[in-house]
């Protein structure tokens, strides 16, 4: 039985049983709901200048924003954990498959956010389709992963696994070895049928039927100081961080977003194809040590 | 991918979009035509301050709890007194200028008593008649159930047929 309360909003959209339309053709009320529909039907408010109210809108827009002194927002990568393995891929469509060439380090996020970064040499591939319940890659060389929490995390090698259960680790697999070490959270090992599971602080050498147990008193990977990373940040405060890394100041001229990526401390044309790169933008080093960024 | 807010012509095309049904939302509640276009302003304003951080799918909703919250905030001193335009004048040879006198009256009597409902009574059905909008989109822009809308109406409408009573 519909609700006495809601009767003349249904009336209004035609929503009404045959009795309850009979009982109001009798009573007269629908005969005042339809004047008052009627005379209402004709009201309108005044006319709204929207080319005008945007031109006001536009003239107010200021763009000066407050860079912050102290940069808490950047991300140094806190833990890596190695892996040496030889490893195969295989490519299937929805596969994403990144090298690092010689001499360059290679910074990636997955679309969940998660890092990796390649040392030198090193190569990566993994297929996105089933990230939700699985988070597969696969590893040739060094990388340093820093994971967001979510689903099981792998890293395959031909030579073992690592499972990350949440946390931030580096992989080094080279000849026949793996070589894992964890910095934050737990990382489970699994080589040749065996576990070997690390805590922060822990690493583990595998070479053949060998394996080694250490301790480590670092807690991000030697290989990778110099490198700024960043998660869903705002592009000016990058662009901050850049200029403060290379003392240059730069120009940007393109949309506010937000970027996840890195740059390297080391070599500023590389720094800058870093960022620019993945937006599709060009960048030009000028006298006096500004930087233009532009489409 | 999706549109980003802070592009240019996105934010436009936001503006375009909703920046009329928004300023008639405020006027419906605040009786206050320069009021309710300033808070436009403030609220597009905010939008682009946070265009980031919201997606374009967001920005409608975003947009309409940013103005009402802004609206709150303001004191509201004088009573809400709304004023309709009349679309539409009828073109019938048959009307005497006694039912053009008497209906001019009815419809100034149903202004004056539009604008003394409650607030929310008078916004969902003015949302409703105005900008057209179905309970649907009026339950999701001021956060009820569409079942509270409907009360909402029935209660106006309830409220409007004292005119009558009142020859």
């Amino acid at each position: 039985m519909p609700d006495q309360d809601t009767l003349y909003a249904r009336w209004l959209n035609g929503d009404i049983s045959p009795e309850e339309e009979k009982a109001l053709r009798s009573s007269g009320e629908w005969a005042e709901l339809d004047a008052i529909i009627n005379a209402a039907n004709s009201f309108t408010l005044p006319r709204y200048d929207q080319d005008d109210a945007y031109k006001a809108l536009k003239s107010k827009k200021k763009d000066t924003r407050v860079l912050p002194l102290n940069a808490k927002w950047i991300m140094g990568i806190a833990a890596s954990v190695s892996v040496l393995v030889a490893a195969y891929f295989v490519l299937t469509p929805t596969h994403t498959q990144i090298s690092a060439a010689y001499a360059e380090n290679q910074i990636h996020h997955t679309s969940d956010e998660s890092i990796i970064v390649l040392n030198d040499g090193s190569s990566i591939s993994y297929d996105e389709s089933d990230w939700k319940n699985e988070r597969i890659v696969n590893l040739i060389g060094e990388a340093s992963f820093d994971v967001i929490e979510g689903s099981p995390f792998i890293v395959q090698t031909a030579y073992g696994q690592v499972e990350v259960l949440g946390t931030t680790f580096n992989v080094r697999s080279w000849d026949n070895a793996i070589s894992v070490e964890c910095y934050t959270g737990r990382v489970k090992v699994t080589y040749g049928g065996k576990e070997a599971v690390l805590t922060k602080g822990k690493g583990v050498k595998i070479a053949g039927n060998n394996s080694t147990s250490f301790n480590i008193d670092h807690n991000s990977a030697k290989w990778q100081s110099g490198l700024s990373i960043f998660r869903s940040e705002r592009i000016e405060n990058v662009f901050f961080e850049l200029g403060r890394q290379y003392n240059v100041v730069v120009e940007y001229e393109g949309d506010r977003m937000r970027f996840s990526g890195g740059f390297v401390h080391d070599d500023i044309n590389n720094a800058l194809y870093q960022i620019t790169g993945p937006l599709g933008m060009s960048y030009e080093i000028k006298p006096d040590n500004i930087v233009r960024v532009f489409k | 991918m999706a549109d980003n807010v802070c592009k240019e012509e996105t934010y436009q095309s936001l503006f375009y979009t909703h920046s009329e049904h928004l300023r008639n939302f405020l006027y419906y509640k605040s009786g206050n035509l320069a009021q309710a276009e300033d808070l436009v302003q403030d609220a597009f304003s905010k939008l682009w301050e946070n265009c980031e951080d919201v997606t374009f799918e967001k920005a409608k909703s975003f947009l309409f709890t940013v103005a009402n919250n802004l609206f709150l905030n303001q004191i509201q001193h004088q009573k809400v007194v709304l004023k309709f335009e009349s679309r539409g004048h009828s073109e019938r040879n048959d009307e005497t200028p006694q039912f053009i006198l008497e209906e001019s009256e009815f419809k100034k009597k149903l202004e004056g008593t539009i604008s003394s409902l409650p607030e929310d009574q008078r916004t969902v059905f003015l949302m409703n008649r105005i900008d057209k909008k179905k309970y649907r989109e009026i339950a999701e822009i001021v956060g009820i159930s569409v079942k509270a809308v409907e009360k909402r109406m029935h209660k106006a409408l309830t409220h409007l047929r004292k005119i009558h009573k009142d020859v």
